[in-house]
């Protein structure tokens, strides 16, 4: 590490990365139910609707959906609806719960700037979420029977990336708006829902109205599931891809500056009010 | 807080059996809703959510049936009387595992358990805000179910509808003693929630008749009670051929409610009792 400080950057980041994998390699029971939850999930539905949807369930699924596994589909969905998740919960949440553990104030002690630090513990449960992707992806491609190549893999990272990374914008600016309610989890538990709802992780976003399909072209991680299912599971008619890529990295580029706008403007008054280390 | 026990608690001093149950309870409910009402954004959060929830939940189940078949009352209707018998089959493990859970997290545990209190009573104010925030829950459900899939909702017999989930709520208690005992004994066991809760749904069926399991799964599931109160609540409000002729499963559903009442209080006695001895009551 001591090598590293003549790029101070990046010393921060590895150092964020190490304390997040400790952490979670502290509590595995939560690192097992993040794995195991989106086949928990398949699971269920591929019981529910094969019960409810009878002989014909499969083939409803394919007409339905453009993809004939329901596993594939529904993992790759809950894959990255967990990531979505987490990575709000996770960002709207970093400033309160460093301030309960009593490590907030230390933070600006550093002379790291907080925004890229809190910037960079997404970076840490986004690079969490790609192993998980990656291993279930791999698992539930293996299953129905076809590979990726490495060109797909780095693909599929790119999108994994581009679309849950943004919402660490969206944490920020949460955190930020609410941090003097100290009820920040219930604010992101509304945020993370709804974008749940929008990305279509279970179901193409062709079964809601056009004005929600519209609201939902500004929500990153529509694009990648959408984006991801046809690139896995091989499907015809791929849509623009380098369209969609430049989308997703506006996108991104937007949600992030929505961040730092909001906590800039949260911090600069709680410099002013005395109120960084109140609560 | 019964008489007879050292302490200096002068409201239930001189209050003894039933009276004093009756205290520790309003005592208990008292602070389960002072803290509900403390954090105002989850109440709401509660409520904005549910059409999200919905939805995520029930428009997978409708890709396996044909675009034309979305709007079968039938199904739509199966699919809302599951999402709220959800709510009463997990209300034991949240409410009362998670109330042992939070104690220990606040450092009140060791407080409680020098008083000679109920512990069932103790640890149960969490089903009693659970029980009143289902069913407010069940009638905002209501709206949104009805606004988003545009169906009526079938509700032949309300007062077996009510029954049943009342019912399933005592249930649901006896599950989360047998719950809270464990928890007690193995402390953090927080990320099993989920997983516990996923197997209740399947093999209970919730969301779909046990009659569609394998069979060696449904002999696990005629052993629990929940499976007769989905079976009845289906019955009552669909009208769906009940499992059992009524009178029969009644019998069953109440009969093995009381057994898990009765078990989950003796495993928390126990539970306690081994780890007094053990001095692991207040090491976690």
């Amino acid at each position: 590490m001591k090598r590293l400080v003549k790029y101070p950057v990046l010393a921060s980041l590895i150092g964020v990365i190490i304390k997040e994998m400790k952490i979670m390699s502290r509590y595995i029971g939560t690192l097992v139910i993040v794995i195991s939850l989106p086949y928990m999930l398949s699971g269920f539905f591929i019981g529910v609707g094969y019960t409810v949807g009878g002989e014909a369930a499969n083939r409803n699924f394919y007409m339905n959906t453009g993809v004939e596994s329901p596993l594939l589909y529904l993992t790759l969905g809950g894959t990255l609806m967990m990531a979505s998740m987490f990575l709000i919960e996770n960002a709207s949440g970093i400033i309160r719960e460093e301030q309960l553990i009593g490590t907030f104030e230390l933070h600006y002690l550093t002379p790291n700037n907080t925004i890229l630090l809190w910037f960079f513990h997404a970076i840490a449960s986004s690079l969490l979420f790609l192993g998980v992707f990656a291993a279930n992806a791999s698992l539930v491609i293996a299953v129905a029977g076809s590979l990726l190549n490495p060109y797909e893999w780095l693909l599929v990272f790119a999108i994994v990336l581009l679309g849950i990374l943004p919402l660490a914008g969206l944490g920020l600016v949460v955190a930020a708006l609410t941090v003097r309610f100290k009820e920040v989890w219930a604010v992101a538990n509304i945020v993370s829902s709804f974008i749940a709802m929008l990305s279509g992780f279970y179901y193409p976003l062709e079964v809601f109205p056009r004005a929600v399909q519209l609201i939902a072209q500004v929500v990153p991680t529509s694009h990648a599931s959408e984006l991801l299912k046809k690139i896995v599971s091989g499907m015809p008619g791929q849509p623009p891809l380098a369209e969609r890529l430049t989308l997703m990295a506006a996108l991104a580029l937007g949600y992030l500056a929505l961040g730092k706008v909001f906590y800039s403007r949260w911090e600069d008054e709680a410099r002013r009010k005395g109120e960084l280390s109140k609560y | 807080m019964r008489q007879g026990g050292k302490v200096n608690c002068p409201s239930t001093k001189f209050l003894r059996g039933f009276k004093a149950g009756l205290a520790e309870l309003r005592g208990v409910v008292e602070v389960w809703f002072r803290n509900y009402f403390r954090y105002p954004a989850w109440i709401i959060a509660d409520v904005v959510t549910t059409p999200a929830w919905l939805i995520l939940f029930i428009v997978p189940i409708l890709m396996f049936l044909p675009r034309e078949q979305w709007q079968d009352p039938g199904v739509l209707n199966t699919m809302f009387w599951a999402m709220v018998l959800w709510d009463v089959v997990s209300s034991g493990i949240w409410s009362f595992g998670m109330a042992i859970r939070r104690e220990q997290q606040t450092g009140t545990l060791e407080a409680l358990f020098v008083t000679n209190a109920s512990r069932a009573i103790l640890f149960s104010g969490g089903l009693c805000v659970r029980t009143v925030t289902m069913f407010m829950g069940i009638l905002y459900m209501f709206a949104f179910f009805t606004a988003i899939f545009k169906v009526e909702l079938m509700l032949f017999n309300p007062l077996g509808v009510l029954a049943s989930l009342v019912t399933g709520l005592v249930a649901a208690l006896g599950f989360g003693l047998i719950y809270g005992s464990l928890v007690l004994r193995f402390k953090n066991i927080g990320p099993l929630n989920n997983v516990v809760q996923f197997i209740l749904l399947g093999i209970c069926g919730v969301f779909v008749p046990v009659t569609s399991l394998p069979s060696p799964l449904r002999l696990i599931s005629y052993t629990l009670p929940f499976t007769y109160v989905a079976d009845l609540v289906r019955h009552y409000a669909l009208g769906a051929e009940s499992l059992l002729p009524l009178m029969l499963e009644w019998a069953t559903l109440l009969t093995q409610t009381a057994a898990m009442l009765i078990l989950g209080l003796s495993m928390l006695k126990q539970v306690e009792h081994q780890m007094k001895y053990t001095g692991g009551l207040g090491s976690y």
